[in-house]
């Protein structure tokens, strides 16, 4: 028996006990935990706030753990997910014009659960999901349902998922402890005179469809398109509007948003080791929005335990026929913003990071740990960096399954 | 590249299997895609929007 068989042997062997995704079939399954600690520095300057009317500082901070946890037992899967973002924001506390502190400090806390269980005769799998978010202004609650199925030779996967968000923009959940009731909308402290809004919901409905074909042994193709549904109060109540009479009035948008983006997307695995995560994705809604991204995301393998992770994304876009800067917009208008983040914008982002795996990928404790910085750098002068770190654990192991009575 | 009907065997999926390779991107790069949906009119057409948030400041 010549080397070539023993090697190609051993290796047919050792990926089919490997893949940690793998069904089995046998009197064994597989029980696997994994946990993720994650936590994300953001900073960003600026000075093209919306709630001053288009003109403000944007600086922001945010401080944001967050706790993962997935769990496979079999043909079982969860998915646990607890965070939350402590927000230090200055253009938020110049909704009343009253310096409190250096910043005014807000916290988004935010979970998420999810139960997925794959059928092995039709090779798909169902998922179920329920998401929750809270800050002062703003509650969320996200139900969702999945469903994934791959060709009978795993060369294909189809996916769909729906999401449904029902938010409410009230303020006043934090402001006596945890989950207090909603007060009111509110606006910024000049304009509290009358209620701008009868609305205080918004809801969010979106459909998502994936396919993704493995081409050959180094290639991955994938197509991924989002319908996008929003009705209700789709305008942010504290941000002010200046006319060009000089009169004020708050951000006013239509109760309806349709969206559709469109992504394509190619992974390849070079010869040199190198792999390559290159997408471009179209956007588009009834806002007047249009959307181009090209992005790239690499990873170097130096070796067993370490890959370099650099990344690059440029994004244009064509901003919203509502959009104007301040001062700019007539009080004759139906719909109006100064908010830039709808404006024609282009985006550069450069990121840069690495993964360690340090126990030679054993199927107990510490499984990788994982830093990436970005710079995030757009055309009307905003500026953010963002610092994530990640550290996983894993448990695998192989238990018995109970015998059916 | 070959032709995309061809079925590959448990030996030859060592390159499509490599975690870096899955089409879901890590929980970082899933942040930053968050902050650029915020920033940015757009939404991300294959990544999963995990809760919500105003995100408006």
């Amino acid at each position: 028996m010549n080397k070539r068989t023993v090697l190609v042997g051993s290796l047919a062997f050792s990926f089919l006990v490997a893949k940690a995704q793998e069904r089995e079939k046998s009197e064994f399954k597989l029980k696997e935990t994994e946990v993720e600690l994650l936590y994300n520095h953001y900073l960003q300057s600026g000075d093209n706030s919306a709630v001053t009317g288009g003109e403000g500082t944007e600086r922001l901070t945010v401080y944001g753990p967050s706790f993962n946890m997935n769990k496979t037992v079999g043909k079982n899967s969860y998915h646990f997910q607890l965070g939350a973002d402590i927000i230090s924001s200055a253009s938020t506390d110049n909704i009343d014009n009253i310096q409190s502190s250096a910043s005014r400090l807000d916290a988004r806390s935010y979970s998420a659960l999810t139960y997925s269980r794959y059928l092995e005769k039709s090779k798909t799998t169902v998922t179920i999901g329920l998401s929750g978010s809270i800050e002062s202004d703003y509650a969320s609650f996200g139900k969702f349902l999945g469903w994934s199925k791959t060709s009978k030779n795993d060369m294909r996967t189809y996916s769909a998922e729906l999401q449904v968000f029902n938010d409410d923009l009230r303020w006043g959940r934090l402001d006596d402890g945890f989950l207090s009731e909603p007060q009111f909308l509110i606006y910024p402290v000049e304009l509290r005179f009358q209620e701008w809004y009868d609305d205080y919901k918004r809801d969010s409905y979106n459909l998502s469809l994936g396919f993704t074909q493995v081409v050959d042994q180094r290639n991955t193709i994938g197509i991924f398109s989002v319908l996008s549904l929003q009705r209700g109060l789709l305008a942010t109540p504290f941000h002010r509007i200046f006319f060009n009479d000089d009169t004020r009035g708050v951000e006013h948008l239509p109760d309806e948003r349709q969206k559709l983006a469109v992504s394509l997307r190619w992974n390849t695995f070079t010869k040199g080791g190198i792999i390559f995560k290159n997408s471009i994705r179209g956007y588009t809604d009834d806002f007047g929005i249009l959307g181009l991204t090209l992005d790239n995301e690499t990873a170097i393998k130096l070796g067993p335990k370490w890959t370099i992770l650099p990344s690059a994304r440029f994004y244009t876009q064509k901003g919203s026929r509502f959009f104007a800067p301040k001062g700019e917009h007539d009080p004759g208008e139906s719909y109006y913003t100064s908010d830039y983040d709808l404006s024609t914008i282009n985006t550069w982002t450069f990121g840069l990071g690495w993964k360690h795996w340090p126990a030679n990928r054993k199927n107990r404790g510490l499984h990788n740990f994982s830093f990436r910085y970005f710079y995030y750098s757009r055309s009307n002068g905003l500026r953010a960096h963002t610092i994530s770190t990640s550290f996983n654990f894993l448990k695998k192991r192989r238990v018995k399954r109970k015998n059916k009575k | 590249m070959e032709s995309c009907s061809t079925t590959l065997k448990p030996y030859e999926r060592q390159y499509i299997n490599d975690p870096e390779m899955l089409m879901a991107g890590s929980s970082a790069v899933k942040f930053h895609q968050y902050v650029c949906a915020i920033r940015e009119g757009a939404v991300v057409a294959e990544g999963k929007k995990g809760s919500g948030g105003c995100g408006c400041n």
